[in-house]
């Protein structure tokens, strides 16, 4: 089970693009307005940081995951305890994104089928994927599937340029201040900050290292280019006003997609391509969710029988979330934002980072 | 074990997911056009313009004069709102409404006048339908009379309309998003207009295979709403791509002017003479097909000013004018002439806007608001008391490339003209 450095690059792409289009962007607009683009740099260069610190500690420790290497660093207590945000973050985000999906197939095409049918089906191939290839099917789909999204992509601006209105994007700046910029970018920042999941990738890296910091890095500085050109196009579209009242701008832009007659309705090219960025995001956590589960309860071999518990409880919480029905804003705001985005991908990683250095140091002392 | 259970799983999910969403093109009804209209007693009527799928199977088969039967149908149902009258609707109907086609909304005066807050939620909410449709005010009728009309060279009437406005230099389909963007801009919004038309002259039908002009579907010109969306008037025809020019959505146009006689055409001469209204002058046209604005506004004194600079480039299409063309001099004379009688055109239509509707619908506040953020904190507020009174400096700049094939006429002799 070993994949290279390309195809973490792929990887962290795919899961950085899809659902960031598609749901942080309303968020953004909302706050920062026509200035939401500026939001998106910053949460490009926010990003930037997290993954930087995240890879500089999984460095460290290259043949270890988090789950490993928080053991290492603070010992078996303090190691299994400080982890237990992330486990509880895995299968909240398995569960979040199952329903997110859901909510969005049911609204754009398919209207009656059940919640268990389009959440079941999307969780059988990715258990399938996960169980028969683990992380190296994930790596060489994504490796497949990431040209292809980035051509569509590249499409679907092409096709939508007639609709730009450039002054929409006008005044910079002073509609909204610091506070509303910052504010928005916090949403996409909790989103590409995902990327501190290649703390429990790290190991599977065939020669983690140097190349791997850097694909990881290069993964989200062209997801958040990807990202910015996203939400320039949907502003310059729909104008910062009703951009900022759709649910799912950027893909309401695809629908205007209107060339000649007959180049028209791609919105379901990037459906497809949503679905399977969606497919590859849930696959790596399904994998580091139930590797990681394992190595916690220390019975790592049969990590594959615990990915079987593992899509079973995401299941029932995904069907729990979707019956309880808490609105959008929470989910994302109250707790993405609120605690994942600052523990999960701020304060753990940049603690244990400080710990290891100390401890690094302190040895070097002594030995001296 | 786990392998066969998942096979078995995968094969059930792929037999089973589309079931529940099954619809056969067989079971739907298509909607083609939506119209809504207010009755007197407050209840909305909303017509749905759907394709009959049997004629338009055999459409161009059919043999030996004009087929009785149209390709399409026309169905109305009251109701609270949209969907109420849909369901109502669906009553009448074997087939599911299917509006994921639905390129048309058709308004009926009376709404408009009543406001259509109440109806246009549903055309941005609704999933099943594109934000990719037109949507039209039926000036001085319904929205049913409207959808009623047998349109001869189309299929339907809801198509015909659509196709209409593209012809006439207008943007397609967009003008709900337009409408939609604009509500949230400066507050008013503009749809396009049509009316319904009688034969300007009435011929009678000798044989059953006369095919005399009969009433139909036109394109009136522009629906102006006001803050509260309500139908505060409309632009015709005629005045209606002056809106499209300065907001720089036009995609071509013919101008026609007057040019008297030569000797009362220096460059600079007076403009009412163009605007004689005389139709047995001596015109010029030409054909303008590509359109330039610029808006700036000034910020000096109390209130903004704006300095609004149109530019065009076109050929000279038609001239029946005095002027011998191949001379340089004398399509200048054609330019500067056209200029100033589009100026003054524009400059009518902006005052009527200004006194009349009381709406910012060029969208002047939004320039204001893009260049000069601070100062419009300020005035934003009171903006539709500030609009009417604000002074606009309009110039025309065309630039004539040609005189089409000839230059000097094919005629021989020219009423009035040089000479041979």
């Amino acid at each position: 089970m070993k994949i290279n450095n390309r195809q973490l690059f792929w990887m962290i792409m795919m899961m950085e693009i899809g659902i960031n289009l598609l749901i942080s962007m309303t968020a953004t607009i909302l706050y920062a307005k026509q200035d939401a683009w500026i939001s998106y740099i910053l949460a490009g260069g926010a990003g930037l940081v997290i993954t930087y610190v995240a890879s500089k500690l999984s460095s460290r420790y290259p043949r270890q995951t988090l789950i490993e290497y928080s053991v290492t660093i603070l010992g078996k207590w303090g190691g299994k305890l400080i982890v237990i945000p992330f486990i509880l973050q895995w299968f909240w985000v398995i569960g979040l994104i199952l329903r997110d999906e859901f909510l969005f197939i049911r609204l754009s095409v398919l209207y009656k089928t059940p919640a268990w049918v389009v959440i079941g089906t999307m969780l059988a191939v990715v258990i399938y994927t996960v169980y028969h290839g683990g992380i190296e099917a994930i790596g060489r789909v994504s490796e497949l599937w990431g040209p292809i999204l980035m051509i569509i992509l590249a499409l679907t601006f092409a096709l939508t340029v007639n609709n730009l209105n450039a002054p929409m994007l006008l005044p910079v700046y002073a509609d909204t201040g610091p506070g509303p910029i910052l504010q928005g970018a916090l949403a996409p920042v909790s989103l590409l900050g995902e990327s501190v999941l290649l703390m429990m990738l790290f190991p599977f890296v065939e020669h983690p290292g140097k190349g791997t910091r850097k694909a990881v890095l290069l993964g989200v500085a062209l997801s958040s280019v990807v990202l910015l050109f996203g939400v320039l196009w949907v502003i310059m579209t729909f104008g910062p006003a009703v951009s900022g009242r759709l649910q799912f701008p950027f893909f309401e832009m695809v629908k205007l997609v209107y060339l000649m007659e007959f180049i028209q309705n791609m919105d379901i090219f990037v459906m497809a391509v949503w679905l399977v960025c969606i497919f590859v995001k849930l696959s790596i956590y399904m994998f580091i969710t139930s590797y990681g589960v394992a190595q916690w309860t220390g019975k790592t071999g049969s990590w594959k029988k615990i990915s079987l518990i593992v899509a079973a409880v995401s299941f029932i919480l995904t069907m729990l979330v979707i019956i309880l029905n808490p609105p959008a804003g929470l989910l994302l705001k109250g707790v993405w934002i609120r605690y994942v985005l600052p523990v999960n991908m701020i304060g753990i990683p940049l603690f244990l980072w400080l710990v290891s250095a100390v401890k690094a140091n302190f040895h070097t002392d002594i030995r001296r | 074990m786990f392998r066969k259970i998942s096979s078995v799983f995968l094969a059930l999910s792929l037999i089973l997911t589309g079931c529940w969403d099954r619809q056969e093109l067989n079971d739907q009804a298509i909607v083609l056009g939506w119209g809504m209209d207010l009755m007197e007693n407050g209840e909305y009527l909303a017509t749905a313009n759907l394709v009959l799928p049997l004629v338009s199977k055999s459409g161009g088969q059919e043999s030996g004069g004009q087929s009785s039967t149209s390709g399409f149908m026309t169905e109305s149902a009251f109701g609270k709102n949209n969907r109420d009258a849909e369901q109502n609707m669906q009553r009448k109907l074997s087939r599911v409404l299917f509006p994921g086609h639905r390129r048309n909304i058709f308004i009926g005066e009376k709404l408009a006048e009543k406001g259509v807050f109440s109806i246009m939620d549903e055309y941005g909410r609704s999933p099943m339908v594109r934000p990719r449709s037109n949507i039209f005010v039926v000036k001085g009728g319904t929205a049913q009379e409207a959808m009623s009309i047998a349109y001869q060279l189309e299929a339907n009437p809801a198509i015909a309309v659509q196709k209409i406005q593209e012809k006439s230099g207008a943007p397609i389909s967009r003008s709900l998003l337009d409408f939609f963007i604009m509500a949230n801009g400066t507050g008013c919004g503009v749809m396009p207009a049509l009316s319904i038309e009688t034969p300007e002259v009435n011929t009678d039908k000798k044989t059953p295979e006369d095919s005399p002009p009969q009433t139909t579907l036109s394109l009136y010109g522009a629906a102006v709403f006001n803050e509260k969306l309500k139908l505060a008037g409309y632009l015709n025809y005629d005045e209606f791509w002056v809106r499209l020019w300065i907001t720089n959505q036009l995609a071509f146009r013919n101008f026609t002017t007057i040019i008297n006689s030569i000797d009362a055409d220096k460059p600079g001469g007076a403009a009412a003479d163009a605007l004689s209204g005389a139709t047995r002058g001596k015109t010029v046209s030409i054909n303008v097909d590509t359109f330039k604005s610029q808006i700036t506004p000034v910020m000096t004194g109390a209130l903004p000013k704006f300095r609004i600079l149109l530019e065009g480039k076109g050929f000279i299409e038609e001239n029946n004018s005095p002027l011998n063309l191949s001379k340089p001099d004398n399509v200048q004379k054609v330019e500067v002439r056209m200029n100033q009688y589009l100026e003054a055109r524009i400059k009518k239509v902006l005052t009527k806007v200004q006194k009349d509707f009381k709406c910012d619908i060029f969208g002047f506040g939004d320039t204001i608001h893009h260049r000069h953020p601070y100062q419009w904190k300020k005035l934003a507020a009171d903006w539709d008391t500030i609009f009417p009174d604000i002074d606009m400096d309009i110039t025309v700049k065309l630039d004539l490339t040609g005189t089409g094939l000839t230059g000097q006429s094919l005629l021989p002799t020219r009423d009035g003209g040089e000479g041979k």
